[in-house]
């Protein structure tokens, strides 16, 4: 495939925004200060169900430096991007432990936090209900009576008396029929916990309520645009007195998506109309802002004994705590993906997603992906190990190429999962001798290599403006409403322009995304940006070197159609002409001139709503993200303690953009996957969570970063994403942790079917193979089995 | 109480349980040295206390009394970027950017007594701070860089 020879597209040049964080100039949202600000506290339920009986501030109100506190029935808003199912101060009832019940602001924190303790509340426990399998039964308590009462958005499908917020179901082809038809039929469930984003800053917002009506808030969020269209349905507002600005701020993955604490912020400030501040601390962001869904996923699969799979099922529940918040999309988002990067004629999915009384989840990196992933990739190992086929060439068996059929019934095209496989796998050495004990001679290290192949949709539809300045000089100013926070959008919209101009990376600029002037992106999620703001930041690029040949032909007496722009210029076809940006601009003619603005918008408006009876669409998402993983792994049969030597990661992405951004994701992917594959777990105890801390709930250090290889695909550019772009923010966090559980097996015959890997679950594992069990088992807690069902013809 | 920030005399009347990160944000604006856990967990207030990197979030005030205190501010004398600062931007060990601040004190700790460190002292030397966006490795990489940059021959205090 002939590759396009970019000046800047696909280069390795520095990103153009690390300078300023490096030197600690660069003000993030909890840098920031504002004259006369409030510093906000929350006071926080400590029933995981109740009812309120009452909520005194008066006293806390009366304490010197306090300036306004609020209850729920004072700031009576719910609110819910899917459900409006939320109080944005709890009233009447509270749901989990965490919810908030007040908040006061105050001069400064310390008075703050003084005044909560002075706050009296008074509970009514009621019984409460924290397991989902549990929540999903028809005859659960329900924690949300009233669910059917609440405002909902479009293909939502609720359980009238029930805790299912939403159920999404896949089908397609004859299941049961293909179900008697195969050689084989396997069943394995799995299970993964809720675990947490671990922003290194946590969630800040500033509020400003005017008396004279302007509302102001400057958030860290990922969708300032999405904030202040739900702020303004959910406060009443009019859209021209609302103002939302994101400064800068330190990570997302989802865990900074509207809302959080700004409707708290803006209520507080409503009531005394002076700056209000609110920023979680570290106990609140593991405890009280928003987890991942811990899920119970079944998949069953018939295969032949060539090792074709026919048919799969995957039923699953996904645990969205007290409130929905975006449950019912990470449902059908994950449900269009829960079949696997795979051709199978057969499919049928059914997801539910129910409350219980704990902490709420919401989107976290992957969206579901990663645990319906652990679940069909140690799947397909286990069917590997029990057919004696080797885990690579069975999924390359039954990979999809173009032309196959997915989940939801679409005919894919354009991706290189296959050689993302392969390169993934000789990356690790697969198939190379194997060093069962460790080179230190040491019998109870035990090594093995995994490996698992992914997939994942960016939904849309979505829509993304861009408007772009170039001055005279060359250098450009971009307004995207697209955030980053990290993962290197400023540099993708920089790369895009500079690339279709001709222009110098350096003398670009990203503006600060402010809704008073930033075109519009609903928020940055989905692993969308790049292809949608992308696409966007090219279109206003060629926008202007368009205006640059119209006026460059003006000013020759030329026919438009003659000149093009190409290599920084508008040129003729004989190349007698040759005008760049600053000989049209500021001369002749164009002598006043200093400046174009060029606007762009991509709008991924070919996506087709699924069938609600059968998930199926001719265009269900936006595009596709495939990826694969392979991982080395070191285990110490002894005290079941994992360590990952290697991981290599191959991504199909395309083109990269930012060829360091790439890097940079798949390398932080791997290790923010890898703790949700071996450590990180919220423990919750009584609906209370135990592990609040960064001590007690580990992420990665250096320490324990393996080698990561990651791996570039390019092979299949996709025709719609910008110079052939797709996306990678979340694919890099999806394959890992079943990689890691292959790779375990691999090396000890024990296979763990709940994540994380600790070390008690691998010792159970392997102690329960010495024990004379089955090679296959599933550990759902320490010391208790569940089964597998194996059916042979 | 007395003490010495990026060379600068400050006389502050302080709270016994003001921490030294409390002081050098909201006292001082000094807000390069970053607040992520307020436990010491995170290494995202790493400040060098006499020429060693600590946790400035469980550093009490008082305990940094007559003390001379380095944080990322004081790192650019005269307008000049560090090498540690300027290979972090040009190797890739900046993402959200919220944990660099710590992470290059940390590492001008190191390299103020170990000026050619190999990989593995570099990793163990940041293991005290976390990053959740990158890998680690694009740190460690750019410290190379910069040690490798400081020891041809360029002087630094």
């Amino acid at each position: 495939m002939e590759m396009t020879a970019y000046t800047s597209v696909g280069t390795y040049d520095a990103r153009v925004d690390s300078l300023p964080k490096a030197t600690g100039e660069l003000k993030y949202i909890n840098d920031m200060c504002i004259p006369g600000m409030l510093h906000a506290k929350v006071l926080r339920s400590t029933e995981a169900h109740a009812a309120i009986v009452k909520v005194d501030v008066s006293e806390a109100l009366a304490m010197p430096g306090v300036v306004a506190a609020i209850t729920g029935e004072q700031a009576g808003f719910s609110y819910g991007r899917q459900i409006e199912d939320e109080p944005i101060i709890a009233r009447g009832r509270v749901r989990y432990i965490g919810e908030p019940v007040a908040a006061v602001a105050a001069v400064d924190e310390a008075a703050a936090e003084a005044a909560l303790e002075r706050i009296k509340v008074n509970y009514q426990p009621l019984p409460a209900i924290f397991d989902a399998e549990q929540a999903a039964a028809a005859d659960a308590l329900l924690v949300h009576p009233d669910l059917m009462s609440y405002k909902r958005g479009p293909g939502l499908n609720p359980g009238a008396g029930t805790n299912v917020c939403n159920s999404f179901k896949i089908r397609r082809g004859d299941l049961e029929a293909a179900f008697a038809q195969a050689d084989f039929v396997f069943e394995h469930r799995f299970t993964t916990p809720p675990i947490q984003h671990c922003p290194i800053e946590t969630c800040g917002a500033i509020a400003y309520s005017e008396a004279s009506g302007q509302l102001t808030v400057w958030s860290g969020t990922q969708g300032p645009h999405l904030l202040k269209q739900l702020l303004c349905k959910t406060f009443g507002l009019p859209g021209g007195k609302v103002r939302v600005i994101q400064p800068p701020y330190g990570g997302g993955f989802g865990g900074k998506v509207p809302m959080h604490v700004e409707p708290i912020a803006v209520a507080l400030s409503m009531q005394c109309h002076m700056p209000v501040r609110l920023a979680l601390n570290r106990e609140e962001e593991f405890a009280a802002s928003t987890v991942r869904h811990g899920s119970i996923v079944r998949v069953k699969s018939g295969v032949t004994k060539d090792g074709r799979i026919t048919a799969r099922k995957v039923d699953y529940i996904l645990d969205t705590g007290a409130y929905a918040r975006i449950g019912p999309l990470v449902l059908r988002n994950s449900a269009i993906a829960a079949t696997g990067p795979y051709d199978i004629s057969n499919v049928q999915v059914d997801g539910v997603c129910v409350y219980t009384n704990k902490v709420p989840a919401g989107a976290l990196r992957g969206f579901g992906t990663p645990q319906v992933s652990f679940a069909y990739e140690s799947h397909m190992d286990m069917i590997a190990h029990e057919l004696g086929i080797d885990p690579v060439k069975f999924r390359v068996l039954n990979i999809q190429r173009s032309g196959s059929i997915n989940g939801p019934g679409e005919t894919v095209k354009d991706i290189a999962i296959e050689r993302c496989i392969e390169e993934a796998a000789s990356a690790i050495g697969w198939g190379e001798p194997d060093i069962r004990s460790s080179a230190a001679g040491a019998p109870y290290l035990k090594r093995g290599k995994g490996v698992a192949s992914v997939v994942k949709a960016c939904a849309g539809p979505a829509q993304s403006i861009v408007v772009v300045r170039v001055a005279k000089d060359s250098s450009a100013s971009i307004l995207i409403s697209a955030s980053d926070m990290g993962q290197g959008v400023e540099m993708v919209v920089s790369q895009a322009v500079a690339e279709t101009l001709g222009i110098p990376l350096g003398g670009i600029r990203v503006e600060q995304p402010d809704t008073s002037y930033s075109p519009f992106d609903e928020l940055t999620t989905a692993s969308k940006a790049t292809f949608h703001t992308g696409n966007a930041a090219r279109s206003a690029a060629l926008d202007i070197a368009g205006q640059l040949v119209d006026m460059a032909a003006t000013e020759l007496g030329a026919e438009a159609s003659a000149l093009a722009y190409s290599d920084g210029a508008v040129r003729s076809a004989d190349g007698s002409v040759c005008l760049r940006i600053a000989d049209i601009l500021g001369k002749g003619r164009y002598r006043s001139c200093s400046e174009l603005l060029g606007r762009g918008m991509f709008i991924s408006d070919y996506v087709i709503a699924t069938d609600p009876e059968t998930g199926q669409s001719p265009s269900p998402v936006a595009f596709w993200m495939y990826a694969a993983q392979a991982v080395e792994v070191e285990v110490d049969t002894q005290t079941g303690h994992v360590r990952v030597l290697r991981v290599a990661a191959a991504h199909d992405v395309g083109q990269a953009i930012t060829r360091i951004g790439c890097e940079q994701q798949i390398q932080g992917g791997v290790v923010f996957a890898l703790g949700q594959s071996l450590w990180e777990e919220t423990m919750i105890r009584d609906g209370r969570v135990a592990n609040p801390t960064l001590l007690d709930y580990k992420i990665l250090t250096s320490a324990d970063t393996p080698q990561i290889i990651p791996i570039i695909i390019e092979d299949a550019p996709h025709p719609l994403g910008p110079f052939g772009a797709k996306g990678l923010g979340e694919i890099v966090t999806t394959p890992t942790a079943p990689a890691v559980a292959n790779a375990v097996f691999d090396a000890t015959g024990a296979r763990v079917c709940d994540l994380p890997l600790t070390p008690e679950r691998v010792l159970g594992a392997i102690k329960a193979v010495r024990n004379g069990g089955k090679a296959v088992w599933a550990v759902t807690r320490l010391g208790e089995r569940a089964s597998m069902t194996l059916r042979r013809r | 109480m007395s003490f010495s920030v990026n060379g600068q005399e400050h006389h502050l009347y302080v709270a016994p349980n003001e921490t030294l990160l409390d002081v050098l944000r909201e006292r001082l604006g000094l807000t390069g040295t970053k607040r992520g856990c307020d436990l010491g967990d995170c290494g995202a207030c790493t400040v060098l206390l006499s020429g060693q990197p600590v946790n400035s979030c469980i550093v009490l005030a008082v305990d940094a009394a007559s003390k001379e205190i380095t944080t990322i501010e004081g790192l650019t004398e005269s307008g000049e970027i560090h090498p540690l600062q300027k290979a972090f931007a040009e190797y890739g060990a900046v993402q959200c950017g919220f944990c660099s601040p710590g992470m290059i004190l940390v590492l001008k700790a190191l390299l103020d007594t170990n000026p050619q460190p190999t990989r593995e002292q570099v990793m163990g030397a940041i293991a005290g701070n976390l990053c959740r966006c990158g890998g680690y490795h694009k740190i460690a990489d750019a410290a190379l860089a910069a040690a490798a940059a400081m020891n041809g021959g360029e002087r630094w205090k």
